[in-house]
């Protein structure tokens, strides 16, 4: 007698994956079946960050058969705090090669497609559309419209997380919706273009490099989009759309809205005849409001002479003054704090702004001082400059082209770059 | 006096810097013997209320939430007065996050 007709049902998985998954198999409502149908699935994580790294951690884990991976970037030793696939011995390397890399330690029998190239609006459908379901791990709008735009062409859910500083969202759009009626509108749940028809300006979306990021806030929400996947796939979600919002910081730290159902005029997933605009050959980057502005390049732009400084001269002024000198640094109070240069005073962009004549006065009274004012990357410290040279007469007032980055890199190289 | 209490996340939270505000309704008005506010003019109170700060460019871009349920773009629906509040609703405002 054979050991296979000792066992019914007949092993539908193999006999190692019993004791590897039993943990998630003995759950009601999972079993077997749910472990099939997770083996069955194929997921595509777009972005290999601070979402998707734990987002694939937690899919492979759970033994999601196959896993498509993409990203253009390569590692960098900046993004180890929260992208905790990648180690300090992959630095350089692409992310999705890392990632996989990490997942073929963890879970030899994942299929992993690693695909290097950015995702556009002439691959995006062609990428996509092998897989069950689309996971958001990206980090700029104009990529968070073309998944959704992609995903509703393609009938798929997505599982869209975002997260900054201490906060994230969790959303699943175009979500198919359980005891649906006749009703068109009523078999998927909105799109992030029903829920967000117009995108911020590029100024009001900042990315975690200008405003910072907790690694284990990225890990919350990115272990939330893996749940929610798993969730989809196994059928225990209970298919009513909702976003829930995360704050680390707030009593109590989740909550959660329903959305509302789809648009009729929602130019992607709205009704036939009633739809408003299109979104046929969007350029979505334009339609964000254009390129992310490249702070460094910008910081090192000299314009005017007159009113700009090198680091390299900024020292000699330094260490061989003709005149008082007066280090004016504008970055906001915590970075202060993190580094600054020695005898520098802190006056943060956003109080001098607000009133510059205020500080401009400070500095009237010691007419003999040349100002030189500093911030991170020399953008800040040209805005400053322009806003007190209106209501100053100090005759020297300058800023450091490239910011302390160009000091650390120029002058000292024992200056902190974060 | 009815209040009604505002969450802010994300941008609206950095804007203002809180979480949650209690907001009273602006006083009975002749053609109402009750206090209430329509939805859409919630905005324009909340900016009043802080001066000199982003919130309102967020409100702009932002959607709302009463009693955690989503409502319609108070510009996109016919009626833009159709949601008022009456006192002891939670509001949120809703602003898209975008990083990873």
């Amino acid at each position: 007698m054979s050991t296979s007709s000792s066992v019914e049902p007949q092993p539908q998985l193999p006999l190692a994956d019993y004791r590897r998954y039993g943990r998630q198999m003995i759950l009601d409502g999972f079993g077997l079946e749910g472990q099939i149908e997770l083996q069955k699935a194929s997921v595509v994580v777009v972005g290999a960050g601070g979402l998707g790294c734990p987002a694939l951690q937690y899919l492979a884990a759970a033994g999601v058969g196959t896993l498509g991976i993409i990203d253009h970037d390569h590692v960098e030793i900046s993004n180890l705090q929260r992208q905790v696939l990648h180690t300090e011995s992959r630095v350089g390397m692409p992310k999705v090669l890392s990632a996989a890399e990490a997942i073929k330690q963890m879970n030899s029998r994942v299929r992993v497609n690693p695909v290097t190239t950015a995702l556009n609006s002439t691959n995006a459908l062609e990428l996509l559309a092998p897989y069950d379901l689309i996971l958001d791990c990206t980090d700029n709008l104009p990529t968070r419209y073309l998944l959704s735009d992609t995903a509703v062409k393609l009938g798929k859910p997505l599982v869209s997380g975002a997260a900054q500083q201490f906060e994230g969202q969790l959303c699943t759009y175009n979500l198919p919706l359980k005891n649906s009626s006749q009703d068109q509108l009523q078999e998927r749940g909105p799109c992030f273009r029903c829920l967000f028809p117009k995108p911020p300006a590029p100024e009001m979306a900042g990315s975690c490099e200008e405003l910072g990021i907790l690694g284990a806030v990225t890990g919350v929400i990115g272990n939330l989009q893996a749940l929610e996947a798993i969730k989809i796939l196994t059928g225990l979600h209970d298919g009513k759309p909702s976003l829930l919002m995360f704050s680390a910081l707030s009593a109590p730290p989740f909550r959660s809205v329903k959305l509302r159902p789809r648009r009729a005029s929602c130019p992607a997933c709205g009704v036939e005849g009633e739809k408003i605009g299109k979104i046929e050959e969007t350029d979505y980057v334009a339609f964000c409001g254009g390129e992310r502005p490249d702070w460094v390049s910008r910081g090192l732009v000299v314009e005017d002479p007159q009113k700009r400084i090198h680091a390299k001269e900024l020292k000699n002024a330094l260490e061989n003054p003709q005149r008082m000198v007066k280090i004016l640094d504008v970055r906001p109070r915590t970075e202060f704090g993190i580094c600054h240069l020695p005898g520098s005073t802190n006056i943060p962009i956003k109080e001098l702004l607000t009133n510059p004549r205020q500080f401009a006065e400070g500095l009237q009274r010691e007419e003999e001082t040349d100002v030189y004012v500093v911030c991170r990357l020399g953008n800040d410290s040209q805005l400053a400059v322009d806003a007190l040279r209106e209501v100053s007469k100090t005759v020297v007032l300058k800023d450091l082209v490239g910011g302390l980055r160009a000091w650390s890199k120029e002058v000292d190289s024992n200056f902190p770059i974060y | 006096m009815p209040t009604i209490t505002v969450l802010y996340f994300a941008a609206a939270s950095t804007a203002t810097g809180l979480t949650t505000e209690e907001l009273p309704l602006p006083a009975p008005s002749e053609s109402d013997n009750a206090s209430c506010l329509p939805l859409s003019a919630l905005a324009d109170l909340l900016a009043a209320r802080h001066p000199g700060t982003k919130l309102r460019e967020v409100l702009a871009q932002s959607q709302w939430a009463v009693d955690e349920e989503m409502v319609d773009d108070p510009a996109q629906v016919d009626d833009p007065a159709q949601v008022v509040l009456r006192g002891g609703e939670e509001v949120a405002v809703i602003c898209p996050v975008s990083g990873g």
